[in-house]
């Protein structure tokens, strides 16, 4: 039974891993691969997380980590190379971002498993200086990337069905 | 369903479950629609999917965090939020999940009974619970204008910032 699970979260977490690849593809036209493990440096700049939780046959969530200097390389990207008119549009490009990739995510796990595994939730995005984010109760599974728009970290967490009884 | 029916509904679930853990609770009001939202000092994330779906933020002071884990780990004199007590913390907001879906359930069956024009909720799933900490937090849990509800726990200020569509 472990060792089914265990294979059940690694095909979630390469879907997961080859979607980020595909979108970050078509927004900057470069290919990225994960790399070696690395820490993201925030001190003296605000972390930047974005949360889209799942829920359905597996539980969990998938965490963008990254800093709010390199999330606007993304929307800078989204925005065809142009800067931002406001601060604020920095979020709605992230989310517009997030949904790409985690919708891409779904299709590609609800493909693979022949009917709804999972069901994605609007992205929630998150700053601060100190950014502590905890899910208790998922296996969590870590890429890194590390390309021309910058760090960043993609932290999948899963679980079995245990929250939702209804 | 409507939007005074979901505020009902929280109201309903926040005082059966603080009354539950026998905290001191009140609803204060509803704040005017933001399309950002300012987090408090501790927040749980917990998303909502299936025939409604979206995200609700409990935002709270960690006085409060600490009466919540001491009634959850029937300890007394909690100091620090570390792991285990975040892990209660997460547990206690996905019991307020749990009957919040369970009430809204039954709220939307009952409404769609009594009036057939009423779409009917079949299906929801809550997400496991996030915990997300941090100075000087910036947090949208919507791209459009979410709703945020205030409430008084032992004096102390908690808010319930959702985006439910």
């Amino acid at each position: 039974m472990a060792t089914t699970e265990k294979s059940k979260y690694e095909t979630l977490y390469e879907l997961a891993k080859k979607s980020f690849q595909e979108v970050i593809e078509e927004v900057t036209g470069d290919n990225v691969t994960s790399c070696d493990p690395f820490e993201i440096v925030t001190e003296k700049q605000l972390s930047l997380s974005i949360i889209i939780s799942l829920a359905g046959n597996t539980n969990g969530r998938i965490l963008l980590n990254t800093t709010v200097t390199d999330g606007m390389n993304i929307a800078v990207a989204m925005n065809f190379g142009e800067p931002l008119d406001n601060n604020e549009d920095l979020h709605v490009y992230l989310a517009e971002f997030a949904n790409m990739f985690c919708g891409r995510a779904a299709t590609h796990i609800n493909n693979e498993f022949g009917k709804r595994e999972i069901w994605i939730s609007p992205p929630s995005i998150f700053s601060a200086m100190d950014l502590d984010i905890i899910t208790p109760n998922v296996t969590s599974m870590k890429a890194y990337y590390d390309c021309p728009l910058g760090k960043f970290i993609i932290d999948m967490g899963f679980s079995e069905n245990t929250y939702d009884e209804f | 369903m409507m939007n005074s029916s979901i505020i009902k509904i929280f109201e309903k679930t926040f005082r059966e479950l603080f009354t539950y853990v026998n905290l001191d609770n009140k609803f204060m009001c509803e704040v005017p629609a933001s399309s950002m939202d300012s987090s408090e000092k501790l927040n749980t994330l917990v998303s909502v999917s299936g025939d409604m779906e979206g995200n609700i933020m409990f935002g709270y002071t960690p006085e409060i965090a600490k009466n919540i884990v001491e009634k959850m780990q029937g300890v007394q004199n909690v100091e620090t939020i570390g792991l285990f007590e975040k892990g209660a913390l997460v547990d206690f907001f996905a019991e307020f999940c749990k009957l919040f879906i369970k009430n809204l359930l039954k709220e939307s069956a009952f409404r769609s009974s009594e009036d057939p024009t009423e779409e009917r909720i079949n299906c929801l799933l809550s997400s496991n619970p996030t915990y997300i900490a941090g100075e000087d937090m910036y947090g949208v849990i919507s791209k459009v204008p979410s709703k945020k509800l205030f409430f008084k726990v032992n004096g102390e200020k908690f808010s319930i910032a959702y985006y439910l569509e």
